[in-house]
């Protein structure tokens, strides 16, 4: 890598030559097609991480990215059910080091997103029929989007999809890529997207930049006060989850000002914002005056009808929620209520729901892998028949030691079958070591 | 005006006072339930609650009850003089009290009252045939006084209540007395039949006039006086309940109280010369909260709460003494209805909810200490309060102390990491505590009798936590983790006992001061109207 580094900078092309803008460091400039060609990547063959872990399914193939916290990496791997995992170091950070990443998959193509020291981010290709080792590394001020046009936050979500000719694409098998992040300075949910050629021909897209949900701008959705906003302060778009589906596209995030889970979906190039759970007291007995805390880790599916869900964690009652899409509006379930009989014979409320992550099996059964943060561990709920079954959630410990189950990621293919990523914590000498908890079909 | 504002107003404690010695617990976390006729609260610890109020406390109260006077009430009072048919009123009004003045003796309550000059307008109707041959002239007169007094001797009578409690009621002994300073009447406006009377006829009627109003204050100052000391001051004397309100399910339980008079002296009351004295019967009951150890509470002390006299006002207008096994009962019936299942309902995003949470710096803990450091903790961690067993209460009044003895309690430690809140920590022991009475912030702003932590003896220890390498698993044995424990609880108990008291709003009774005597804890309080 480094000696890419240098091979480029000793090697000055003409200034027609040059790719623009520069190419990230380590990746040299093709002359030809002005595209910035990424080296090969460094395999990593230590212990794996799992910090902010993310898993992507596609076919028989499962992919990963994550953190190696200690060693400032950013990895990235796919296995086969069948095959042992390899691993590449596709980044490595000299300071600040990335606390998330974004990783989705497309029909051809894989992509991860991370924040840089620069607050822009970053989005690295590769196609799926490439070597492991091959990505290409894109900055995302480009176009008519630069440094001034944003300021990116730990809150973000990937999305890729191929775009046909009829959606607007110069090419066949174009890659569209949406990066929705809250952002830091506007405090808003905003989506920056670009088209992509296949990699390794994507040369500098051009980077446009939307607003989802903003702050400012909340006159038409009246679930909270001004006053509430200006004193929390937080913003809108925290954890958001993005879901392409053909030309659909839905987020569902957390509005932090006012503590609701909301979902916004793409319809002919517009933006729609609704309140899918306030999370408000309802009872007599709960807080009266509370206002509730709910919509964290958003994760979002479709059902084999279509039907939209989006399971999140209700901070307020540290409960496991789902909010099921239901003839225009949203049915809201406890999945899990965190309550569990001791050996004292008390009933404890555990917090849960943190890390939430759903997916519907073969069967159309949802599943949603999360953090118990009481006993830290990773915990899985899942519906004893589909929806629209009379049915009911189950809950189960996974077999993982404790502390695991942070960035808890769940996917499924009917070829790998389910997995399931999440970042385990071993206590060390100096604070605790991230590693890789990886659990497959036979486990979960 | 509405009869409304003579109501007596509730104005010392309220049912929610026996949510008691109990880890704090803010009022968005108590409600009372109305009409609680579910609250089985039926073994009654006799006289574990005594009040005493003093005279000038009796003053006060009177004071209190008819801050915009006294409601002056007559009907209108038919008679014929000179030919004509008079009938003079109705009152109804509300009559200004300068002073009133009490004295108490033996069964006996001398009640005075003064009022400045005053003028009233009193109607009457005057038959007058020049207008038809039923038709009726309404005039009206002023009456005027320099002063008002009236004095009356009242006593005590039980009376039963529209529950079937019997409650003791003040009731006059014998008509009050009226005395009115330099009283005369001036028409107002001409009034022709009366105008048409000679001069000593009009005086006579003048005369009526007053003889109606003295009346009308007579039976209005009985009228006034006739309450009920234990419903005024708001002592318990019906089933009650208060519920544990929380966002999570395992937290709710309900306490339930119940109050009656004793049977001893005049329905639980009497008057002597310190002041007017009730004795009441309490009867506490949970529904236990699920987070609760699922344990019988112990059965009610039998201990009265030592006597009350003039000394232990202290210059305070009212006490209130409760009895050391009422202290336990109420502590343990608030256990078992969730009142301890405390922290972590703090909200990001909720103003004021923080007293919901146990919040500690996290740099205070030394976690560094069991092995904690280096795990990129948020700089606040909440602490989670876990009742094993219910607690006990005995008193030290050698130390100014209550002594709390708490089994197999356990603490909680959550700290936020990689933007989620987990448990890092848990405490458990055997907990001696001693808690001081803390006298700073008596008055106006003081609802509460706070506790500090004085004394904190810990057995049976064990430190659990997934997140360490250091061997915590023979916490009791190791100094230094004992040590690091004992400084953790009180960390998280230090401020963490008061005795609430729930004074409904309006209220214009402050908590003056406190005090642990042998057999009771006894509080004292003074009048002081906030207007």
């Amino acid at each position: 890598m480094l000696l890419g580094a240098v091979f480029g900078a000793g090697c000055p092309s003409p200034e027609e030559d040059a790719c623009a803008p520069a190419c990230e460091s380590g990746s040299t400039c093709e002359p030809l097609t002005k595209t910035c060609i990424a080296p090969r990547l460094e395999r990593f063959e230590g212990a794996l991480p799992g910090r902010a872990v993310r898993l992507e399914m596609r076919g028989a193939r499962a992919y990963l990215a994550m953190i190696h916290p200690t060693e400032n990496r950013l990895l990235v791997g796919e296995a086969r059910a069948t095959e042992a995992p390899t691993f590449y170091t596709l980044r490595e950070f000299s300071r600040r080091m990335p606390q998330k990443i974004a990783l989705a998959t497309s029909e051809t193509t894989v992509a991860v997103a991370w924040l840089d020291a620069d607050l822009l981010y970053r989005v690295a290709l590769r196609r799926l029929d490439a070597p492991a080792d091959h990505w290409q590394i894109v900055t995302t001020a480009t176009g008519e989007l630069g440094a001034e046009n944003y300021r990116g936050s730990q809150y973000f979500d990937l999305s890729i999809s191929t775009q046909g000719l009829d959606q607007g694409a110069t090419t066949e098998g174009s890659q569209r890529v949406r990066l929705v992040f809250h952002d830091a300075r506007t405090r808003a949910l905003r989506v920056i997207s670009a088209a992509f050629d296949p990699p390794p021909n994507a040369s500098s897209p051009l980077w446009s930049i939307q607003n989802i949900d903003d702050p400012g701008a909340q006159d038409d959705i009246l679930s909270c006060s001004a006053a509430q906003r200006e004193r929390v302060g937080r913003g809108i778009g925290i954890d958001p989850d993005i879901l392409q589906r053909g030309t659909l596209t839905y987020v569902a995030y957390q509005d932090a000002d006012c503590g609701d889970l909301r979902l916004a979906r793409r319809l002919d190039g517009k933006w729609q914002v609704s309140v899918v759970d306030t999370g408000d007291s309802e009872r007599a007995n709960e807080h009266a005056m509370a206002r509730g805390d709910t919509g964290r880790f958003a994760s979002l599916a479709l059902d084999g009808r279509g039907k939209l869900a989006i399971a999140y964690q209700d901070i307020t009652r540290g409960q496991l929620r789902l909010a099921l899409e239901r003839a225009g509006s949203f049915d809201i379930q406890v999945v899990d209520p965190g309550l569990e009989l001791d050996a004292s014979s008390r009933l404890r409320k555990h917090q849960v729901g943190g890390f939430a992550s759903l997916v519907f099996d073969a069967d159309d059964i949802p599943r949603i892998a999360y953090l118990d943060a009481t006993t830290a561990r990773l915990r899985l709920s899942y519906r004893s028949r589909r929806f629209g079954a009379t049915g009911q959630w189950i809950q189960r410990n996974l077999a993982a030691d404790a502390p695991t189950g942070f960035s808890a990621s769940l996917a499924y293919s009917a070829e790998f079958g389910m997995a399931l990523a999440a970042e385990r914590l071993e206590p060390g000498a100096d604070g605790v070591l991230s590693g890789l908890e990886f659990l497959s079909e036979g486990a979960l | 005006m509405s009869a409304t504002i003579f109501q007596p107003r509730n104005t010392l404690l309220g049912l929610a006072m026996l949510v008691m010695i109990s880890p704090a617990t803010g009022c968005d976390q108590a409600r009372n339930i109305p009409n609680a006729s579910h609250a089985q609260a039926t073994s009654f610890q006799a006289q574990t609650l005594r009040a005493l109020l003093s005279q000038a406390g009796i003053e006060q109260l009177l004071e209190d009850e008819y801050r915009l006077g006294i409601p002056l009430e007559r009907s209108a009072q038919p008679t014929t003089d000179f030919g004509l048919e008079l009938s003079i009123g109705p009152l109804a009004q509300p009559f200004e009290i300068a002073r009133w003045q009490v004295e108490s003796g033996v069964n006996q309550l001398d009640i005075g009252v003064m009022a400045d000059a005053f003028f009233l307008t009193i109607p009457m109707r005057v038959r007058d045939a020049s207008l038809g041959e039923h038709a009726t002239r309404i005039c009206r007169f002023t009456a005027l006084a320099d002063q008002a007094q009236i004095n009356v001797q009242a006593t005590l009578a039980p009376v039963a209540d529209a529950t079937g409690s019997i409650l003791p009621m003040l009731s006059s002994l014998a008509a009050p007395q009226v005395v009115l300073s330099a009283a005369r009447v001036e028409p107002v406006g001409s009034c022709p039949p009366v105008d048409a009377l000679a001069d000593h006829e009009i005086e006579m009627i003048h005369q009526h006039l007053l003889t109606y109003l003295e009346q009308a204050f007579a039976e209005s100052f009985a009228s006034a006086i006739a309450l009920s000391p234990v419903k005024s001051l708001g002592l318990l004397h019906a089933p009650a309940a208060v519920e544990r309100v929380s966002n999570f399910p395992n937290r709710r339980g309900e306490l339930w109280v119940n109050g009656r008079t004793n049977a001893a002296g005049t329905a639980g009351a009497r008057l002597d010369t310190d002041g007017l004295l009730i004795d009441l019967d309490v009867a506490l009951n949970s529904k236990r909260a699920p987070c609760a150890p699922a344990l019988v509470a112990e059965a009610p002390g039998a201990d009265p709460a030592g006597p009350l006299t003039q000394a232990d006002l202290a210059g305070a207008h009212a006490a209130i003494a409760l009895a050391t096994p009422l202290l336990s009962r109420m502590a343990q019936a608030s256990v078992s209805a969730g009142f301890a299942c405390r922290g972590l309902e703090d909200s990001a995003i909720e103003l004021d909810s923080s007293r919901r949470a146990i919040p500690l710096a996290t740099q205070d803990l030394n976690l560094e200490e069991v092995g904690l450091a280096n795990l990129d903790l948020a700089p606040e961690t909440g602490a989670l309060l876990i009742a094993g067993a219910l607690p006990t209460i005995s008193t030290d009044p050698a130390n100014a102390a209550l002594n709390l003895n708490w089994e197999a309690l356990s603490i909680e430690l959550y700290a936020e990491t990689q933007g989620v809140r987990v448990r890092i920590l848990e405490i458990r022991a055997d907990l001696a505590m001693s808690l001081h009475l803390r006298s700073e912030g008596w008055g106006i702003t003081q609802n509460q009798v706070r506790f500090s932590l004085n004394a904190l003896d810990l057995s049976r220890l064990s430190i659990q936590s997934q997140w360490t390498r250091q061997d915590l698993s023979n916490a009791n044995a190791n100094p230094q983790l004992r040590q690091w424990a004992q400084r953790a609880w009180l960390l998280v108990l230090q401020d963490f006992f008061h005795f609430p008291l729930p004074l409904l709003p309006g209220s214009s009774l402050r908590l003056d001061g406190a005090q642990v005597r042998s057999d009771d804890l006894l509080l004292r309080f003074r009048f002081d109207p906030v207007f």
